[in-house]
């Protein structure tokens, strides 16, 4: 028998770093070369099969980046399941608001959250001012995931995700907050499932 | 009788297990099954205590054996409480309680109800916030005796352990927000959409209703009904010739050339009370005698007015008829009569009392006629409440006989409440007094059962499902453009809650109808006269009723009531069914497409992603406008969700319109967001930097929430700032937010913004126009010259040609009565409401000791203008009122 879990996910990171696109290659496997700065909040769901046995749906917040719409964001983290912080490689200053975003997360967020700090655009390898040490580094130190991907080219997007659901604890209940959407859609969300959730690092 | 919402119960439901009510008192007792009753409201002292109607709960808290007191203030909200407010029963906390005098109601002995109980005011200070209220004696006694218990066993807590008053933030009341749609949408905030399938449809479906009725045009036609509608207590009597003027319509144009024929009316309908008073009548006889005769006077009457008319329709209960006639011509417009009655006398089987009821269908609109006689004596207002209840919930018209498709359907009701229907009218026949010698008893008795109706309406009407009745509606093939009335009802009480006019009633100005003497046009003496025969109204707001008349008629001599009557304009509909049918089909299939789940949800474009209002000012209104355009296939449900958990949709002062809604594919519509600063929103504004920036929310069912971001600079204004403020200011209020202390330097003795207006007042004449001072409504450009101009320069009125001088005056003394209107604590604190309501034993000289320095500096400066203005003119016409109205008690 399947069982489905659902676990909500927000999108946090400075304007222009790619979070938009991200989710649109996650969800709808498209890419936009002039997209629309986003000025609010999209929802939008995706689902991964972690095994034969389970799926995992997400519930996807991608927020707005702009600062002006910064004292909403933690609307849209408030009780969320997992984070992906992203940056910018070809934008340092890109990595300092990521930085920014995990230090309010880790003071304010649910503190079981999971944090994935990614860094985007691996396309444009030749405009790379992030090594790759550096973010990793960080990302030890904090005790985050960290991965890189390319939403124009699809590089890495789908490694994100299923990395997230498998650091996932599928055992423990998920707390009645972790449902994102309210009004008594059927969840399909099994309790009892097995004890304990494997416990994979990220390996992207 | 079933238990009545019990005020102490519900209280302790709503309290956590570490707290406890010790007293629960309320202030405005119901009783059983009646939604307010109407017992002890008729304290002296009107508005302000017919405003402060609350439940008052001691509460104590108990942190391991440490108590500690609080004092929680709700409000009723239907069967429910709700927290206005609470009060720690700490060091600061004051309760006085005064006797209110009987001397501020002097016809107190002859009052209803509850004259023997004595009454107090309570006045309740903490903190620098105050509450007032007034209660029975018994009961403020208790209170008092209460919180002073518990707010020593507060102090030793405090004593003890660290203050903590931290269990009190557990019970914070609830923000109001009036603009909250009357849909009933779910609770939704930003990053939270609530239902959003729930939602989705209630939006469709009021959408769909709209765009029906936007296009009835296109399937329907309209048609003028006029209607007569006629109440009289016959006291037993039979017709004379007396009744003519009762029966036959006499429009203006009936006095001249051919009477009556051009204003005479397509259809009346006339109810009767007391047919017969003999003792027989008092069970249900089958007779129609009665009802005969009065059917043909009524008859020849009409073929006086040279009109040919039928009887359509009648229904007699004992002393209670309905009789209805149509003109021939419109006879074949009339479908689906069918009648009904409804018994309330002794155990509901004698039917001396009660309501009879007609309903039918003319052309596509549903009308119900209810003619109900209530409880005859004085006192048992009671009795007549609940009477008047059961009418509203248990009279119910059979539907007509179903075939056998319809049959077959399981949603199919067998019966409908009066309120299923477009248009109600109800002529009520019960006793309500009229008493010259008290005002407030008379204000009690003719504006209380009109409340009454209201509140049984509130509480006998359940919305039911829209959908469902469409839905239903297409069952039996005829699918009516307005949803029933029940929705309606509903909906407007939402909106406006009790305000609403909900039924119509012109103000009562013919004269009393009861009691005279018979054959006469002599009121009784012996009797307080009343007005006991009213015809009420109720419309679906989308049928268009007019009442154009209602008037009694004195020279019915027969009984000892006079007959009442009132016009109504009606539009009705004829409908082409088939027409009707594609048309609607047409909108209903366009939301077919309505998204209804995520990753598909429209994508829109807003015109402008920040709305820039610039500067703001008090009392001035300012709009903008935001294109929003679906640029998707498909339709799109949309609503305005507030930034935070549990918050506005907007700060009080921003209203947005329409609040939700659908938008059609590759369609726009535009959004209205409207400033406006009253003096609430001025008294916050003017201590924050007056930069306001607030973020709208806008969010697509099942997919984005687009934010929208709104500026703009209040400016500030010494309107809205306490008088103590107001004086500290080191320089113009324009250019200063709040009130700092620091700068208590050397306060002016009287604010230099209020001096300036009295100055002008007492330097520039008003002639002969002091009748006028504090009465006129000025122009409101020139009044916003004065609101706005600057301290620092003279009025702009130098060589002013729009405006008289004296126009500007007069526009000068309306700013003033504005501005101590809008003084955030008036003048009086609460402290002093015992020597003003006359319950303090100190003399009226002692207020100013009540005063701060500032506040007495105004009132003598005030004083000495009243007093210049009423020496200005020798007839001494100067009305004070307005300046009392300002902060009414
Ligand atoms: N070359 C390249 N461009 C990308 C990639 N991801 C996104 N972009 C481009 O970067 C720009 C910004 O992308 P968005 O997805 O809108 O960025 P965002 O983080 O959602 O920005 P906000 O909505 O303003 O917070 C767009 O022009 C994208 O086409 C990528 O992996 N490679
Ligand atoms: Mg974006």
């Amino acid at each position: 028998m399947s069982r489905q879990y659902q676990f909500k996910l927000v999108l946090l990171g400075e304007s222009a770093v790619g979070k938009s696109s991200l989710v649109l290659r996650f969800v709808k496997d498209q890419f936009d070369d002039y997209r629309e700065s986003t000025i609010g909040a999209a929802f939008l769901t995706q689902t991964v099969q972690l095994d034969d046995q389970t799926t995992i749906r997400f519930e996807i917040w991608d927020t707005a980046g702009q600062e002006r719409y910064k004292s909403l964001a933690p609307m849209y983290y408030r009780n969320a399941n997992c984070a992906v912080v992203v940056y910018d490689i070809t934008q340092s200053a890109s990595l300092e608001k990521a930085r920014s975003w995990i230090r309010e997360l880790q003071r304010q967020a649910d503190p079981s959250i999971i944090i994935a700090l990614c860094g985007n655009k691996t396309d444009l390898e030749a405009r790379r001012q992030v090594t790759q040490e550096e973010a990793k580094k960080y990302a030890e130190e904090e005790g985050l995931m960290w991965c890189e991907a390319s939403a124009k080219t699809g590089e890495g997007v789908q490694d994100i995700f299923m990395a997230i659901a498998k650091k996932l604890p599928l055992s423990a209940p998920q707390s009645q907050k972790g449902q994102a959407r309210a009004g008594g859609q059927p969840r399909g969300v099994d309790l009892s499932s097995k004890p304990a959730a494997e416990q994979d690092g990220c390996n992207c | 009788m079933a238990t009545s919402p019990n005020a102490n119960e519900i209280v302790t439901r709503l309290l956590r297990g570490s707290e406890k009510a010790t007293l629960v008192i309320d202030t405005r007792p119901r009783t059983a099954r009646d939604g307010a009753s109407l017992q002890t409201t008729q304290e002296p002292g009107s508005t302000y205590i017919r405003k402060t109607r609350r439940v008052i709960a001691v509460v104590s808290h108990d942190s391991n054996g440490a108590l500690y007191g609080g004092l929680f203030i709700f409000k009723w909200s239907g069967d429910a409480l709700v927290l206005v407010d609470t009060f720690a029963l700490s060091a600061s906390f004051e309760i006085h309680v005064s006797q209110v005098t009987s001397s501020t109601s002097p016809t107190s002995t002859n009052a209803p109800l509850k004259s023997s109980v004595a009454h107090c005011l309570v006045n309740i200070l903490s903190d620098g916030r105050e509450f007032a209220f007034v209660c029975q004696e018994d009961q403020a006694v208790a209170l008092e005796r209460e919180c002073r218990k518990l707010q020593s066993l507060t102090m030793t807590s405090e004593m003890r352990a660290e203050s903590t008053q931290s269990w009190l933030a557990a019970y914070s009341p609830p923000i109001e927000d009036q603009r909250i749609d009357d849909l009933a949408l779910s609770t939704a905030f930003a990053g939270s959409p609530g239902d959003e399938d729930g939602d989705a449809i209630l939006i469709r479906d009021h959408w769909i209703q709209q765009q029906i009725l936007a296009s009835r045009d296109a399937f329907s036609s309209p048609h003028k009904l006029r209607l007569r509608v006629g109440t009289f207590n016959v006291n037993g009597r039979l017709p004379d010739a007396s009744i003519k003027s009762w029966v036959q319509h006499m429009g203006p144009s009936a006095d001249r050339r051919k009477p009556g024929i051009l204003d005479s009316p397509d259809m009346l309908i006339f109810g009767f009370q007391e047919l017969d008073l003999s003792t027989s009548a008092l069970i249900y006889s089958t007779s129609t005698l009665l009802e005969d005769t009065w059917t043909s006077a009524i008859m020849n009457c009409l073929e006086d007015t040279g009109g040919s008319y039928v009887k359509f329709a009648s229904c007699q209960l004992v002393g209670m008829l309905i009789l209805a006639f149509v003109r021939k011509g419109q006879r074949p417009y009339i479908s689906e009569i069918s009648t009904t009655y409804l018994g309330v006398g002794i155990m509901g089987l004698m039917g001396n009392k009660g309501g009879v009821g007609l309903r039918f269908r003319f052309r596509n609109t549903v009308i119900t006629v209810v003619a109900s006689h209530l409880a005859a004596h004085d006192g048992m207002m009671q009795k007549r409440n609940e009477d008047h209840r059961e009418i509203c919930n248990r009279m119910h018209f059979p539907l007509r006989a179903a075939t056998p498709a319809e049959a077959a359907e399981p949603l199919r009701p067998v019966s409908s409440s009066i309120f299923e229907s477009d248009v109600l009218i109800w002529m009520v026949n019960c006793l309500l007094y009229l008493d010259n010698s008290d005002r407030a008893y008379l204000n009690y008795r003719i504006e209380l059962p009109f409340e009454d109706v209201m509140e049984q309406i509130v509480e006998s009407v359940a919305p039911r499902d829209l959908v469902e009745l469409l839905q239903f509606d297409e069952v039996r093939g005829v699918v009516t453009f307005c949803s029933p009335l029940t929705t309606s009802i509903a909906k407007c009480l939402k909106e406006t809650q009790a305000s609403i006019q909900l039924f119509q009633r012109n103000a009562d100005y013919f004269p009393p109808t009861y009691r005279y003497l018979l054959n006469g046009t002599t009121i009784d003496s012996k009797r307080r006269p009343a007005w006991t025969d009213r015809i009420l109204s109720l419309a679906h707001p989308e049928s268009s009723l007019q009442q154009t008349k209602y008037e009694s008629h004195p020279n019915t001599l027969l009984s000892d009531h006079k007959p009442v009557s009132a016009d109504f304009d009606l539009e009705t509909r004829s409908v082409d069914p088939e027409l009707q049918r594609s048309s609607i089909a047409t909108i209903l299939s366009s939301m077919s497409r309505l998204p209804t789940q995520a990753n598909s949800a429209p994508r829109l474009s807003l015109s402008s992603k920040v709305v820039e209002f610039g500067n703001l000012r008090y009392l001035e209104t300012s709009t903008q406008f935001v294109e929003i355009l679906n640029k998707s296939d498909r339709p799109c449900a949309y609503r305005i969700i507030s930034p935070i958990e549990g918050g506005l949709i907007a700060p009080h002062w921003l209203k947005i319109s329409p609040i939700y809604g659908i938008i059609a594919p590759h369609q726009s519509i535009t959004l209205t967001l409207t400033v406006f600063i009253d003096t609430s929103a001025a008294t916050e504004l003017n201590v924050g930097s007056g930069e306001l920036d607030t973020t709208i929310v806008l969010h697509v069912e099942h997919g984005v929430d687009y934010f929208l971001a709104v500026n703009g600079r209040f400016l500030h204004t010494c309107f809205a700032r306490s008088l103590e403020s107001l004086a500290c200011l080191p320089q113009s209020a324009r250019y200063t937010a709040g009130f700092s202390k620091a700068n208590e330097t050397r306060p002016s003795t009287i604010p230099k913004e209020l001096m300036r207006v009295i100055d002008w007042l007492m330097s520039h004449p008003i002639e002969d126009r002091s009748n006028e001072l504090f009465a006129t409504s000025s122009d409101l450009e020139l009044l916003s010259l004065i609101r706005e101009a600057n301290t620092e320069d003279p009025f702009p009125f130098e060589d002013e040609t729009r405006w008289s001088s004296v126009d500007i005056t007069l526009a000068f003394a309306e700013v003033l009565v504005l501005f101590f209107a809008a003084l955030p604590n008036g003048m009086v604190p609460s402290s002093a409401y015992p020597i003003i309501t006359g319950a303090a034993e100190e003399d009226d000289s002692e207020l100013l000791e009540h005063l701060s320095p500032v506040s007495v500096n105004v009132w003598v400066t005030l004083f000495a203008f009243l007093q210049f203005a009423c020496l200005q003119t020798s007839r001494q016409e100067v009305e004070a009122k307005r300046i009392g109205e300002c902060r009414p008690l």
